[in-house]
């Protein structure tokens, strides 16, 4: 037996057909708007029927599936992003799901005061991602080392590993310090400003630690001048690795958390 | 609503190379967290400077020799230091990115 | 640049003034910023005997973000009444959640 429910992408000023017949959602499905008041959710049709790649059972071993999460997460975000490119948009989480259109409409009529109001907020901005990746330690000493048994080897191995340590602990320490510096001088040029928690290492795939992983919330017309300002972070520090992106949905500042 | 019926678990690797690459690997991450605690309290013992140099020469052979049977160990199944890593979500990762 | 805060900016979106095209985003920033923020998806250890999972932190891991995502909103419809079809359209969750 087939069961649908209605995915939810964002809450969003009135959009355009134009913008949302060109957007396809995570089943690949297309979305559409519901529209409650003057907000509008834009919304997929999904199974969520026992065999349906949403159903219950189904979406928790999906979940746990990388390349279906990979998938589905860079749909939802297409969604989002297309919406967000055209009015003020706030993003849902993953995989929020009512039961039909008359949900949808429920929630809108709930939570209407509170997202017109942060929408008003975010509306002319976009979200940009500022991380700072630690230095690599100094290299304290390449020379060939000698080998086990050889008189002295052992102080020498010790000394070794106490300068590798200290310049870990040094790198980090000046990471720390400037992913402070860093965060509070775009937090200068952003309307509102987060640090998010530092992804893992293996994740990034980067040689080392990251020890900034910000968000900044930047009106569109002062989006050059905080490009700019990264730029000249960048080369300040330029021991530390920059990755700037964006723009993107406003995520880590009006995701509707609440269901 | 009958649910699907699964014949065997969704995630199964039975290849025995794997198998025995995955129990070396888990091994070696318990050894290297083990060498490297050993490692931080002997350099903090030398620190303290409450050692003798012939002291501080033995402890610095030991682990030089547990280090270089380590990397013999790793470079049978081509693993970094950085692959025993486990991340133990918001406690951080076991060995500390060390 | 905050101008006109009161009612008419919910005509300007965030992509109209750009000249830039959308850039990709890589995957660990689309996750955390849909999933949940923080989330970790490697911690790639798992040792599987047949079918004896000795150790799946790497499941786990996801397991653990994924239950955060739930409370969010995944198993939403799940309590939702309408859904469920025990209660009325506008029951409250309080009794939703007793009702599981």
């Amino acid at each position: 037996m087939t069961q649908t429910g209605s995915y939810l992408y964002a809450i969003a000023a009135p959009v355009g057909d134009d913008v949302l017949g060109g957007l396809r959602g995570v089943a690949d499905e297309p979305v559409r708007a519901v529209r409650h008041r003057d907000l509008v959710a834009v919304v997929g049709t999904v199974d969520i029927g026992p065999d349906g790649p949403f159903g219950e059972e189904a979406l928790a071993q999906n979940l746990s599936d990388a390349g279906w999460l990979a998938a589905v997460a860079r749909a939802h975000h297409a969604v989002i992003d297309g919406v967000a490119r055209a009015v003020p948009a706030a993003p849902l989480r993953l995989a929020t799901i009512v039961a039909d259109d008359d949900g949808v409409r429920d929630r809108l009529e709930r939570w209407q005061d509170g997202l017109r109001r942060t929408l008003d907020e975010i509306a002319g901005h976009a979200e940009w991602s500022v991380k700072v990746h630690a230095p690599q330690p100094a290299d304290p000493d390449t020379d060939p080392q000698p080998a086990a048994g050889a008189p002295g080897a052992g102080a020498a191995y010790l000394l070794r590993r106490k300068a590798v340590a200290t310049a870990r602990d040094d790198a980090l320490a000046r990471a720390s310090a400037v992913a402070g510096q860093v965060h509070e001088e775009l937090a200068r040029h952003a309307t509102d400003a987060r640090r998010l928690a530092v992804q893992d290492q293996r994740l990034t795939g980067a040689d080392t630690p990251m020890s900034l992983n910000g968000a900044y919330l930047v009106p569109v017309a002062g989006a050059d001048a905080f490009v700019a300002t990264v730029e000249e972070l960048r080369e300040r520090y330029p021991d530390c690795r920059f990755e700037l992106a964006g723009p993107w949905p406003a995520y880590s500042f009006v995701t509707v958390e609440e269901p | 609503m009958t649910a699907p019926v699964h014949a065997l678990p969704a995630r199964i690797d039975a290849d025995a190379d794997s198998v025995e690459r995955d129990l070396f690997k888990l091994v070696l991450t318990v050894i290297e967290l083990i060498r490297q605690l050993m490692e931080r309290q002997a350099l903090r013992r030398v620190d303290e400077g409450d050692l003798s140099d012939a002291q501080v020469e033995a402890l610095g052979q030991a682990l030089l020799r547990l280090d270089t049977a380590m990397a013999e160990l790793r470079g049978r199944y081509g693993l970094t230091v950085r692959d025993l890593d486990i991340d133990l979500g918001p406690l951080g990762s076991l060995l500390g990115g060390g | 640049m905050t101008e006109g805060r009161e009612r008419a900016p919910l005509t300007r979106p965030y992509g109209s003034a750009l000249a830039a095209p959308p850039q990709p985003a890589n995957l660990a920033d689309i996750l955390e910023r849909v999933l949940d923020k923080g989330i970790v998806i490697a911690g790639d250890i798992r040792v599987n005997l047949l079918d004896i999972e000795l150790l799946t932190i790497r499941i786990r891991l996801l397991v653990a973000s994924v239950d955060k995502a739930q409370e969010m909103g995944i198993d939403w419809w799940r309590r939702d009444p309408m859904l469920s079809g025990n209660g009325d359209r506008n029951g409250d969750r309080e009794r939703d959640d007793a009702d599981r």
